[in-house]
């Protein structure tokens, strides 16, 4: 049994993390540079704006229309938050595979027999923690 | 009464092993000491006098500790319409006390953006400033 735990618009959710003045906003990350959009968070997906790979003076006037929070790249914040969310993740199994800065794959072995309260609701439990202790929203 | 952390040394003995060394300990870390949950712990820094009655002053190092349950009137860092505030948690009142002089409790509202980030479980004053830029 494998879950895949995967968070939302990473890049985004993290800029909120330590900015709570921006969690009900739109935000949008440029790559290095600010060339291009690279993440764009669950409200600005909902708003239609910021999406991935448009180089940014091609959507710069759409996005401040839309009161879009702008942000430049910021790996370490990203790296931190990473190792954080990774290390939470790891305590609800076995075997723990770092797939990329926001998805791992957690092993449960060949033959995992379900947890007592059954798999839906251990995801549920992983979801939830990470939100708790790391404020970074995920898929599992 | 002052209480050290007592930290074992070593003899540095030549030429013959010290009786001391196998009680060495490893030298004193900060993060081992004060933090419980590292991957869940962040260090804020308060801002304004209104804790003062719990022993947090202005510019005095926070750790913040999200993975705790909640008890009434912990200390804790919360999420309060977009700004991060440390006040002491009532929950049965449903309201945010303050220890300062003369700052009355903020009963919260329907409509408000509230969530507790997370509980101090320590708060450091700074004698000196700090001499590294943050």
């Amino acid at each position: 049994m494998y879950a895949l735990c995967d968070v939302n618009s990473m890049y985004a959710n993290c800029e909120k993390v330590f900015d709570p003045s921006i969690r009900n906003k739109p935000v949008v990350v440029l790559t290095n540079n600010d060339g291009c959009i690279c993440a764009a968070c669950g409200i600005a997906k909902r708003l239609g704006i910021g999406k991935k790979f448009l180089p940014y003076f091609q959507v710069k006037k759409e996005l401040a229309a839309a009161g879009a929070i702008i942000r430049s790249s910021n790996y370490e914040l990203y790296a931190d938050l990473s190792q954080r969310m990774m290390d939470t993740c790891a305590r609800f199994a076995p075997d723990i595979n770092v797939y990329s800065i926001d998805e791992c794959f957690l092993y449960y072995g060949k033959q995992a027999k379900a947890p007592a309260l059954g798999w839906e609701a251990l995801a549920a439990q992983i979801r939830h923690t990470v939100w708790r202790e790391v404020r970074l929203p995920i898929c599992c | 009464m002052l209480k050290f952390i007592p930290i074992k040394a070593v003899a540095g003995i030549v030429g013959f092993e010290s009786p001391a060394a196998e009680y060495t300990q490893l030298s004193l870390d900060l993060d081992q000491l004060l933090i419980d949950h590292p991957s869940a712990t962040y260090i804020g820094i308060a801002d304004g006098d209104s804790m003062v009655g719990d022993g947090i002053f202005s510019g005095d190092l926070l750790i913040v500790d999200r993975a705790l349950e909640i008890k009434d009137h912990d200390v804790v860092v919360a999420n309060l319409n977009g700004v991060f505030v440390c006040k002491k948690i009532n929950k049965s009142k449903r309201c945010l006390m303050s220890s300062g002089d003369n700052v009355p409790p903020y009963f919260l509202q329907e409509g408000d953006i509230f969530q507790v980030e997370g509980i101090v479980t320590r708060s450091i004053r700074l004698h000196r400033p700090f001499t590294k830029s943050l």
